[in-house]
C-alpha cells in the first residue's frame, strides 16, 4: 500500500520544527506588528491557545498572552483555545502551505475546542504573521487573500519581525 | 494542492408531503416510542397546529396530551430544563418539535436533558460533547427557511449569563423531519418571503463558499429552484399546499446543503446585526445576500454564475452568454427582492427595516469579523471590507 510522500515520521519532524517556529514567530510579530498587536487587545491576559495533533500527545504547541505580546507556553498546559489536527499529515498540509488554515477548516482537517470568536482572532494573527514572515509567493498559497502591504512596508515589517525572532533565541530560551 | 475532500452527512428521515402528519404514529411506533411530549409556542399553540397533529395520532393509537407551549422566541436554559421536568415527570419516551427555529433549537436541548439526565444543561455546551443517541426527536417545521430540521447544532441562551450557548453534535440531529403543507398554510406574508429568503441564501452560500462539495451542491441547486419558482406565487395564492409543499422542501434541502458546506459572510453579518438591532434573520439575508455576492465575485464568477439557472431557468440562462451570467444571477436575485418588496413589504435595504441607524454600521462590521461563518467566506474580509459591503447594503 502507498503511504503518502513524505513519510508520516518525515511530516512529525516537519510539523514539530514548525510548531516551534511559529510560536517564536508570533511571539516576535506580536512586539513588532501593529495589527497583531490590535488583536491580541481582544483576548484577556493570560489568555492561551494551542495546537495539538490528535494521537501524538507529545506534539504540541502553546502561547499565551501577556501584557499585550505573544509569549511561549510549556506544552504541559492545557489552553483555552486548542486547535487541533485529526491527523499529523493536516498538520503537514498546513504547516507546509499546500492548505490554507480555512481550507483545512473547511475540508474538516481540525477540531477546534474553545470560543470561536478567540479562534478566529487567533486565525487573523496566523494569517497576519504568515503575509509578513513569508515570500509573497508561498504566503499566496497559505492565506484567502494577500493582506495590503506595500513592497517597501513588507521589507521593514520583515526586517523587524526575523531581528525580533534572532534576538528571542538569544535572550530567552526557558519556557514559562 | 487541490481542496477535492469532502464530509457529506444527513441521517434524518425526511417525511414530507401531503398527510405526511398522519406517518408520525408508525414512524414513532419504529422507533419504540408511544409517549411523546410535544413542545412548541404560544403562536404555534393558537394556531391550531398543534391540534391537528394530536387528532393525526390520535387516529392512529397514539395518545399525545402532553403539550409544553411555553417556549419564547429568544430560548434560554430554564426553558430547557422546565421541559426536562416535564419529560421525566410524566414519563415521556421520545419529542416531538412544532415549530420554527427556537421551538426547535429548543427541543434539540431538551432532548440532551431528557436523554442524559441532570438539569444543567450548560455542560453540555461546546462541539461534540454530547457523544450518545438521544431520545427520538420528531420535528414539524412551521416556516420554510431555518433548515434546522436537519442541523446538527442547538443555540440556547444561558439564562444564568445571557451568553448564548451552541451546542453542537451529530447526535442533536433529529430523527425525522415531517414535511406537511398543512404546517405552513396560515404563515403570513411576511414571514414566508422572509423564511424563503433565508432558505435561498443558506443554500446561495452553500453553493459559493468555501465549504462547497459535490453533494452540497446539488442539494443548494434544487432549493434555489424551489425558492425562486415558488415564492412569489406562494404570496399570490398562500393557501396553494403544493407551493407551500415546495418551499418547505426547499428549507430542508437548502439545511441539509448548508449544514454539510456552511455558511459566509452573509450569515457572519446577518448574526450580527441580529444579535445588535433585532432585524429578524431572513430579513438580514435578504438584504445582504446581494452585495455579498457581489463582494465575492472576482474569486467566485463561476459559481455564482451557475446559480442563474435554478434562479430564471433553462431558457433565460441559455440566453445570457457565459460571462454575464455572474452578474445576471445577481440582478435576478434583486428582481425576487424587488417582488417580494411590492407583495410582503420585505426591506430591502438596511434602511427600509427602520431598526437600524448608520452610526451602529461600524460596530456590526468590527463584531461580525469574529462570528464563525466569516471563515468560510471565499474571499478574506477586513473590517473595511464589511463596512464596505453594510454600506452599500444601507
Amino acid at each position: 500500500m502507498e503511504l503518502p510522500s513524505p513519510t508520516y515520521a518525515a511530516q512529525r519532524a516537519y510539523v514539530a520544527i514548525m510548531f516551534e517556529t511559529i510560536g517564536r514567530l508570533l511571539e516576535a510579530a506580536s512586539q513588532t506588528d501593529a495589527e497583531i498587536a490590535q488583536e491580541l487587545e481582544g483576548y484577556r491576559d493570560g489568555f492561551s491557545i494551542g495546537f495539538s495533533v490528535l494521537g501524538d500527545p507529545k506534539l504540541k504547541m502553546r502561547v499565551g498572552v501577556r501584557n499585550g505580546r505573544f509569549v511561549r507556553l510549556s506544552s504541559a498546559i492545557h489552553p483555552e483555545l486548542e486547535i487541533v489536527f485529526k491527523h499529523i499529515t493536516f498538520a503537514f498540509y498546513v504547516l507546509s502551505f499546500k492548505e490554507s488554515t480555512s481550507r483545512a477548516y473547511a475540508n474538516e482537517r481540525m477540531l477546534t475546542h474553545g470560543d470561536t470568536a478567540h479562534a478566529l482572532r487567533f486565525v487573523r494573527c496566523m494569517n497576519r504573521m504568515q503575509a509578513v514572515a513569508l515570500p509573497r509567493f508561498v504566503a499566496d498559497r497559505a492565506l484567502k487573500g494577500f493582506p495590503d502591504i506595500t513592497a517597501p512596508e513588507k521589507r521593514k515589517l520583515v526586517t523587524d519581525l526575523y531581528v525580533k525572532l534572532v534576538t528571542g533565541f538569544v535572550t530567552r530560551s526557558k519556557l514559562p | 494542492m487541490n481542496g477535492s475532500y469532502f464530509e457529506f452527512f444527513c441521517p434524518v428521515k425526511i417525511v414530507a408531503g401531503f398527510a405526511a402528519l398522519e406517518h408520525i404514529a408508525y414512524e414513532l411506533g419504529a422507533r419504540s416510542a408511544g409517549k411523546p411530549l410535544i413542545i412548541t409556542d404560544k403562536g404555534v399553540r393558537g394556531a391550531g397546529l398543534v391540534e391537528v397533529v394530536q387528532a393525526a395520532l390520535k387516529s392512529a393509537g397514539v395518545s399525545a396530551p402532553l403539550v409544553f407551549d411555553d417556549v419564547p422566541q429568544d430560548s434560554a436554559t430554564h426553558t430547557v430544563a422546565a421541559i426536562a421536568k416535564l419529560y421525566r415527570s410524566e414519563g415521556c419516551d421520545s419529542l416531538i418539535a412544532i415549530g420554527g427555529g427556537s421551538v426547535i433549537d429548543t427541543a434539540k436541548a431538551a432532548n440532551i436533558l431528557a436523554s442524559e439526565g441532570g438539569l444543567d444543561l450548560t455542560a453540555f455546551a461546546g462541539t461534540n460533547v454530547v457523544k450518545r443517541r438521544l431520545r427520538p426527536l420528531f420535528v414539524l417545521p412551521t416556516t420554510s427557511g431555518t433548515g434546522s430540521e436537519v442541523t446538527a447544532v442547538s443555540v440556547v441562551k444561558d439564562s444564568n449569563t445571557g451568553m448564548k450557548l451552541p451546542f453542537v453534535s451529530p447526535f442533536l440531529l433529529p430523527d425525522v423531519a415531517v414535511l406537511d403543507p398543512r404546517m405552513t398554510l396560515g404563515l403570513p406574508p411576511f414571514f414566508t418571503a422572509a423564511t424563503a429568503m433565508d432558505a435561498l441564501t443558506h443554500a446561495a452560500e452553500a453553493f459559493t463558499c468555501l465549504g462547497k462539495n459535490p453533494l452540497s451542491d446539488n442539494y443548494a441547486k434544487a432549493a434555489i429552484q424551489k425558492v425562486a419558482s415558488n415564492v412569489v406565487a406562494v404570496l399570490d395564492e398562500p393557501s396553494n399546499k403544493e407551493r407551500r409543499l415546495e418551499l418547505a422542501l426547499a428549507a430542508t434541502m437548502a439545511g441539509i446543503a448548508f449544514s454539510n458546506s456552511m455558511v459566509g459572510m452573509v450569515h457572519a453579518l446577518g448574526h450580527t446585526i441580529g444579535a445588535v438591532t433585532h432585524v429578524p434573520h431572513g430579513v438580514c439575508m435578504s438584504i445582504l445576500l446581494p452585495y455579498a455576492l457581489e463582494y465575492n465575485l472576482d474569486v467566485r464568477r463561476q459559481a455564482i454564475g451557475e446559480l442563474l439557472l435554478p434562479l430564471v431557468g433553462p431558457d433565460a440562462y441559455a440566453k445570457t452568454l457565459e460571462r454575464d451570467r455572474p452578474q445576471a444571477a445577481i440582478t435576478a436575485i434583486r428582481s425576487l427582492r424587488e417582488a417580494l418588496w411590492q407583495k410582503a413589504k420585505l426591506p430591502r435595504s438596511l434602511s427600509e427595516t427602520g431598526k437600524i441607524t448608520r452610526d451602529q454600521l461600524p460596530e456590526i462590521a468590527r463584531l461580525s469579523l469574529d462570528d464563525g461563518p466569516m471563515i468560510m467566506n471565499p474571499k478574506e474580509v477586513t473590517y473595511q471590507d464589511a463596512l464596505r459591503v453594510l454600506e452599500r447594503a444601507y
